[in-house]
């Protein structure tokens, strides 16, 4: 019996059956928009093995960035964290270290990430409240002591300041005796992802891309083992964007950083290499794994075709994954450790490079060290007790997610082909067409829930009556901002104003003219104990600030 | 006088809180309108230079009147801004969201701004808008913005009793072509190209003087980049001359008359629908109806 | 005539997904909506209180700083001689909602409220004293 005939059976069985006893859905759609068929087999894809699939290792890279994938090493186990004085997060940091993770990920305030002191007006309330408060290059000494930046990785959640971030890591790394070249992590630096979801922009897109194309040559020159940009789909889909719209916008949003890198003398095998992603993952553990696979594979050919990469690294999707804060509920938070696993399952399943997992508290606080433990744990248990890191691509050539590979990467081309024809990522973003897709996904995912169609356990189904929600809340000081002013003070007291004037000068005029890259004159300001704020200052002076479109 | 003696005098010394009361009482269509629009109307008013500003959402109204009024503000002028949004007519509720991109400027006290949910008046223009530029008048404002999203329908009456109409569109999206077709281009007195930093932005600016020149009386052609602050003094000093010189020859004096004869109107078609309505029953027939009613009105009003 | 609500941002945060779903949800309910945008001091939010003649203020705070913010918010309206209705919404653990209420909120919901529970708060305050 052939494929064909099989198949014929099998569909009049099932309309018979299905007459009988109704299925529990009439139809069973992806939050994507894309329906899921009751069964998929060899017929539903046309995916050619050696140029779609390919080998791990290999291009198209569908199957994964290395030969071996994590029969090597894991992946970077990365929790994010950080709040109140650089000194608490440091002890966090050490503790983390302890238990076994690989790599560090720094969170900053609100007022560092829009670069503002802790004296600011503004920072009222915030101060050390989302993540750590970082001033001056005092800060960072204390936020990273008695830790060997040769030793570990450090990916620090910044883009408006990035480039001021990253010039104080490496002042760090040269006061205590480290060359640049030697230190490896990332800075975020998207800022288009900013205007779209996250909301911690300064600049308009311009001067923006500017200062990120400065970091991304500077990199490229000097720090080899440094990921200037990490280009975040994480918080599009956050904000309510579908796994089409998330990779989709990203991918717009690095064709737009890669445009702007490619107007200096630079090739693109030189720096493409360097740029690397970070995307969600959610509950749909079939979708977010094709997602990844999809992913992979677009940005290849993008990469190749587009830009006439030449080398294997320019071409390779290399990406960091957190599983879904979004996805979360306060109620019965226990739950929260079950939905991580089966995101966290996703993003291994999917390749991940490095991975965050959430703590099961963080819809009612910031995590607290308990919680933090449960999290890590659960990579761990993915790692060592699970069997999927133990072969490549475990779920290559299932039928169906080689189906939803393929029809996931045909809507994410579609959809950056109408981006491109809007005159690409800016143009979409400063017309709000981003923003508004997102809003309304948004929109579409909170009707679902309200009306009951889309089952979120213990929310509105599986509800308990009498919830108790007494359980440790980690909470910051609020008199850390006291110290963090004070701590400003005695930087600005101690160090030698003609020479910090100076050089904030000095960068007023750099940043005036486009040809010069800023890097250099910021390190500068940097060592000669110039604050965040003041740095930041000087450049609003020179580029303004950005202000956003109105949509809904 | 009257019980409204404490908030008029509070609206003559620019009182944010009695101009915002007196509006919410304008809003409100209850008798304690009567008492207030008398007092108001029997004050007097600095004819303050009314400025229409319409075009197509994404177009950038909003920012232009920000930074309009914010090259107004650093020369100590007082600027009201009311902006028109339209209402959702399945829940009758409204997304109000032009303030955002004029935030910035404040906090500010020579800066009042008004959101308005535009609840599909009769005739197109809205009485409540009318009435609450006669309280920024009063409180002796020196501009006044009127902001009204969409193009087509009921927002051009509106902007047509503007002592200046200002046309606000950007480059690429053909709007110039969908102004001409709707004969919105003739009434307007100044037509802004906004964000003339985009590319080929030039070719949009070219093709809007070409239409321009098409025109009985063109108006005159603005290129503006906001985001540059580009122009935004040329565009004000182009609104000023304009209601200059419609002031020195009397038009904007009969615009006014309109603008009062238009509300007149107004009133008496949303005053007498109610009465109206409840008049007809299902079994006659309506063309009749109506007429037998207006005669009836008609013979009434007459006979006094 | 629906009463008007602003929705608004005080702080830093900018992550304005729950905000934006609130607004849409009133509007959906019938009532007109102010948006301020992110990043609003409690001035800035005050004075578009006043200005919009508002019914209802709904404020929202995900970075922790609402203690800090939504009194000191609610401290610049009442300045103003205004009282509207103020609900505050956001991640708000339940010891801090109880503080909140005692300096100036007359609402308070905690993480993970439906935007329909807001709706219901103002029909209720409608209800009993409008």
């Amino acid at each position: 019996m052939g494929i064909e005939e099989g198949k014929g059976k099998w569909s009049e069985l099932y309309t018979k059956h299905i007459q009988k006893h109704a299925e529990r859905q009439k139809v069973f759609a992806l939050d994507s928009g894309l329906v899921l068929d009751p069964v998929y087999d060899p017929t539903n894809t046309k995916t050619d093995y050696e140029s779609d699939l390919s080998w791990p290792g290999m291009y198209p890279f569908t199957r994964g960035v290395q030969p071996n994938m994590y029969r090597g090493r894991f992946w970077t186990m990365r929790q994010y964290a950080g709040f109140g004085t650089a000194k608490e997060t440091n002890e966090r940091f050490k503790y983390l270290l302890e238990q076994g993770q690989t790599g560090l990920s720094v969170a900053f305030d609100l007022p560092t990430q829009i670069g503002y002191d802790s004296d600011h007006e503004l920072s009222l309330g915030e101060v050390g409240k989302v993540g750590v408060a970082i001033d001056t290059v005092e800060d960072m000494h204390a936020l990273f002591d008695g830790i060997d930046l040769s030793k570990v990785s450090t990916s620090m959640t910044i883009n408006a300041p990035g480039a001021v971030l990253l010039a104080m890591y490496i002042v760090v790394g040269e006061e205590t005796g480290l060359d640049r070249k030697v230190l490896s992590g990332t800075i975020q630096n998207d800022i288009l992802k900013e205007y779209v979801a996250r909301g911690t922009y300064i600049f308009p897109p311009k001067p923006s891309l500017r200062l990120i194309a400065d970091t991304i040559e500077f990199c490229a020159k000097e720090m080899p083992k440094w990921n200037p940009i990490s280009i975040s789909g994480y918080h599009i889909r956050e904000a309510g964007a579908n796994a089409i719209e998330e990779i989709a916008f990203t991918f717009a949003n690095a064709k737009a950083y890669v445009d702007e890198v490619l107007k200096r003398s630079i090739s693109v095998d030189d720096f493409a290499g360097q740029l690397s992603f970070f995307f969600a993952s959610q509950n749909n553990l079939l979708e977010e794994v094709a997602k990844f696979r999809a992913a992979r594979r677009l940005w290849a050919k993008i990469m190749k075709n587009e830009y006439g990469a030449q080398s294997d690294k320019a071409m390779m999707l290399r990406f960091h994954t957190q599983t879904a804060g979004s996805t979360l509920t306060a109620q019965q938070p226990l739950n929260n450790i079950i939905r991580v696993t089966i995101q966290a399952l996703s993003a291994v399943l999917g390749g991940t490079q490095s991975l965050h997992t959430n703590s099961y508290d963080e819809a009612l606080s910031l995590p607290t060290e308990e919680a933090v433990k449960v999290a890590l744990r659960t990579q761990q248990i993915i790692a060592y007790e699970s069997g999927v890191a133990d072969t490549v691509d475990p779920l290559g050539g299932s039928y169906v997610i080689e189906h939803l590979t393929d029809d996931l990467e045909k809507e994410i081309e579609k959809e950056l082909d109408a981006i491109n024809k809007m005159g690409g990522a800016v143009a979409a973003i400063e017309s709000g067409y981003m923003q508004k897709r997102i809003a309304e996904s948004a929109y579409k995912y909170y009707k679902g829930v309200a009306d009951g169609e889309k089952v979120i356990v213990g929310v509105n189904k599986f509800q308990e009556p009498q919830e108790d929600q007494s359980f440790r809340v980690l909470r910051v000081d609020p008199k850390i901002r006291e110290e963090q002013i004070q701590a400003i003070k005695n930087v600005k007291a101690k160090r030698n104003n003609d020479k910090a004037e100076k050089s904030l000068d000095l960068l007023n005029k750099a940043a005036k003219d486009e040809n010069e890259n800023l890097m250099p004159l910021i390190i500068d300001a940097v060592k000669n104990r110039c604050t965040l704020g003041e740095i930041m200052d000087t450049l609003r002076d020179v580029f303004g600030e950005y202000r956003p479109p109105v949509v809904f | 006088m009257g019980k409204y003696n404490a908030l008029i005098n509070g609206v003559k010394k620019g009182s944010q809180a009695a101009i915002a009361q007196s509006i919410s009482i304008i809003e409100k269509n209850d008798d304690d309108r009567l008492e207030l629009i008398k007092a108001l109307y029997s004050e007097e008013s600095c004819n303050t230079p009314l400025i229409g500003l319409t075009g197509f959402g994404g177009a950038g109204k909003s920012s232009l009147v920000g930074a309009l009024a914010e090259v107004l503000l650093k020369q100590d002028k007082k600027v009201g801004i009311m902006a028109v949004d339209p209402t959702s007519p399945k829940s009758g509720g409204s997304l109000l969201g032009d303030r955002i991109r004029l935030q910035y400027l404040f906090p500010n006290n020579k800066l009042f701004f008004r959101s308005f949910a535009n609840k599909g008046a009769l005739g197109g223009l809205s009485p409540i808008l009318m009435e609450s530029v006669k309280v920024l008048e009063v409180a002796g404002f020196n501009y006044i913005f009127l902001e009204t999203v969409g193009i087509g329908q009921s927002e051009v009456d509106i902007t047509h009793f503007a002592d200046v109409v200002v046309l606000v569109m950007s480059p690429g999206l053909g709007d110039e072509i969908q102004f001409l077709k709707g004969g919105i281009m003739e009434i307007a007195d100044v037509l802004v190209m906004n964000k003339m930093d985009m590319p080929n932005a030039n070719i949009s600016l070219a093709a809007l003087e070409a239409y321009s020149r098409l025109l009985d009386q063109p108006p005159t052609v603005v290129p503006v980049s906001v985001i540059a602050r580009q122009n935004i003094d040329l565009l004000l000093k182009t609104i000023d001359e304009v209601y200059e010189n419609k002031r020195s020859t009397g038009y904007v004096e009969k615009l006014r008359m309109e603008r009062s004869n238009a509300l007149y109107q107004a009133w008496v078609m949303q005053m007498l629908r109610p009465i109206v309505d409840q008049r007809y029953t299902s079994e006659e027939i309506p063309y009749v109806a109506a007429k037998s009613i207006a005669d009836r009105m008609r013979r009434c009003i007459d006979d006094r | 005539m629906g009463k008007k609500v602003i929705v608004a941002k005080p702080g830093l945060d900018g992550h304005d997904r729950q905000a934006k779903v609130i607004a849409r949800v009133l509007k959906d309910n019938g009532y007109d909506v102010v948006y301020t945008g992110i990043r609003q001091t409690p001035s800035q939010i005050a004075q578009t209180v006043l200005q919009e003649s508002a019914d209802v203020v709904v404020l929202n705070n995900l970075s922790g700083a609402h203690l800090e913010l939504f009194p000191e918010t609610v401290r610049k309206i009442k300045e103003l001689g205004i009282s509207p209705l103020m609900i505050g919404t956001g991640v708000i653990p339940a010891e801090d909602q109880e503080q909140l209420l005692n300096n100036g909120l007359d609402v308070v919901f905690g993480p993970g409220t439906p935007p329909q529970k807001i709706v219901e708060a103002i029909k209720e305050w409608e209800n009993t004293t409008h």
